[in-house]
């Protein structure tokens, strides 16, 4: 399941679900435009994890969840901790990321 | 980001017209498809792409009457403010 953050509420969806993977983007950043379709990809073949892109730029207080201090970061969550991060714009990069927890 | 980029680039849509890079970013982005690209290659063009998206936004607050060292120094502040360095 994909969903954009509307809110800043990623904190309530980290909780809630058992799996949770995130990009935090932002709409000016190239690397972020490049990821997204991946993730999106990623998504369509995980239907049973949540998939969540941030704007990082909006929501503040969603951003805490991980160190981002660059665009793209992907984070993975589990069980409500964090697992693991990583700033790429490698398609091969975040498919390892991802298969960490899936 | 590199500023002297952005600020080339707002020049050109200030003289010519934004869809110049409206229509650029969708070549770009469409590139970055090839399987064979290799990471540097990659790299350049997403930083290139940020480069264009960033004039576009500055060119929008100089739409809204913001001047242009005014409007450059804001969207590197929004840029700045998106990450925790």
């Amino acid at each position: 399941m994909l969903q954009e953050l509307t809110e800043d509420n990623l904190a309530q969806i980290v909780a809630e679900n058992n799996k949770v993977i995130v990009q935090y983007s932002a709409t000016w950043c190239g690397n972020c435009r490049i990821m997204k379709p991946k993730f999106k990809k990623l998504a369509a073949e995980n239907e049973d994890t949540v998939f969540v892109i941030a704007d990082a730029e909006k929501f503040p207080e969603s951003r805490k969840l991980a160190t981002v201090d660059n665009l793209p970061t992907f984070a993975t969550f589990e069980k409500g901790t964090k697992v693991n991060q990583t700033q790429t714009n490698k398609f091969d990069v975040l498919k390892e990321l991802v298969s960490e927890i899936i | 980001m590199k500023i002297p980029i952005i600020k080339q680039l707002t020049t050109f849509i200030e003289k010519n017209d934004e869809d110049y890079v409206v229509e650029a970013l969708e070549v770009l982005e469409d590139l970055t498809e090839i399987p064979s690209l290799k990471d540097e290659e990659l790299d350049i063009i997403g930083e290139l792409i940020s480069n264009m998206y960033g004039a576009l936004e500055v060119h929008n607050e100089i739409k809204k009457g913001a001047s242009k060292k005014d409007a450059m120094n804001g969207f590197m502040k929004r840029v700045l403010g998106s990450i925790d360095k």
